[in-house]
């Protein structure tokens, strides 16, 4: 059988597209290979400045002001240490939880601690606010992802200056 | 007068005209959003702590990004961290002290108040703005970070800390 419409003369219009579409392609695939896309990222903004005692000291102004200090001690929970023991390093960051001092009291989890530092932002006039001052102290083995949830409970609690002392 | 008509056009195969448009428009997308060619010196086996509360950091050309993990003790039996960062487009491990040829060299300290008071030896301009991040990975003790805080202080640069963002606060 004959296909009539194979041997009809073909009329194209305009320029051929098919090398600019193999063109296009490659640099299509080009960027959404090469391309970084590391928008997961953030970052906890430190506006601590430096507390001018100790190390990097400075000369204080002439109408200085201390700042009001909330220090929170942070622990290790030592029961989650005990269940840590002989874990391996990625299991035992998984295990590892925290406890957080603040004015003598211990908070366990993050909800608690949030709710306590925002009743002390709370509870501090308005003005004072901006003189305020975190002070994370944490034990030398407390691990980095702990420190960042403090950090955290405390930026959400509305507190900007939020300093780290010397580990004990 | 005899009209001129255009011949009947036949097109054989697909309209690629569509396709065209809609890869044009990826390639101006990828090409606006992708980052290609900026490197940070970010350690990307580092695995970062979650937050939710973390912020994007528009300007990152007055950073300098230190990889912080957990190193060996030195001489003395002291945890040191273990720190690199991408110097003068290199990546080098910056200690934060080292004894070289009999004297005490503060290699992280000395890179960072170049960074921010400049260096005319080797062209450093001052730079106020100049800001440390660092990327501890989540298992990262603090008897490790510790050291580098002390010396960002030393140095009086201020630091941001690295983070995965996290949709929901820790439970």
């Amino acid at each position: 059988m004959k296909l009539r419409g194979a041997k009809q003369v073909h009329y194209d219009s305009g320029p051929n597209m098919i090398p600019l579409v193999d063109v296009v392609m490659v640099i299509l695939i080009f960027l959404m290979l090469a391309g970084n896309f590391g928008q997961n990222e953030r970052y906890l903004v430190n506006n601590a400045g430096f507390i001018p005692q100790g190390i990097g000291q400075q000369k204080l102004p002439p109408n200085y002001i201390p700042p009001t200090q909330v220090r929170i001690l942070v622990d290790l929970d030592p029961a989650s240490v005990q269940e840590a023991e002989g874990m391996s390093e990625a299991d035992r960051v998984k295990t590892l939880r925290y406890q957080a001092t603040v004015y003598g009291t211990i908070y366990h989890d993050y909800s608690d601690l949030h709710f306590r530092l925002q009743q002390i932002f709370a509870a501090t006039p308005a003005k004072d606010r901006a003189n305020m001052q975190v002070i994370i102290s944490p034990g030398l083995k407390v691990i980095h992802k702990h420190l960042i949830d403090v950090y955290d409970a405390a930026l959400d609690a509305g507190f900007t200056k939020i300093a780290f002392a010397a580990g004990h | 007068m005899r009209r001129f008509t255009m011949p009947p056009m036949k097109e054989g195969g697909v309209n690629v005209t569509p396709l065209i448009d809609i890869i044009m428009c990826m390639i101006v997308f990828f090409m606006l959003v992708a980052k290609i060619g900026i490197d940070t010196g970010a350690d990307k086996s580092i695995v970062l702590p979650p937050s939710f509360i973390g912020s994007d950091i528009k300007d990152m050309g007055n950073t300098l990004t230190l990889n912080v993990t957990q190193g060996p003790a030195d001489q003395s039996g002291q945890p040191q961290p273990f720190i690199t960062a991408l110097v003068k487009g290199q990546e080098k491990q910056l200690r934060i002290h080292a004894d070289v040829n009999g004297t005490q060299e503060f290699e992280l300290f000395n890179v960072l108040k170049a960074a921010r008071d400049g260096d005319p030896s080797a062209g450093l301009p001052p730079n106020p703005d100049f800001k440390v991040i660092i990327r501890a990975d989540e298992g990262t003790e603090y008897e490790y970070l510790q050291p580098v805080l002390a010396e960002c202080g030393r140095a009086h640069v201020p630091y941001d800390f690295a983070t995965i963002r996290s949709e929901a606060p820790p439970q």
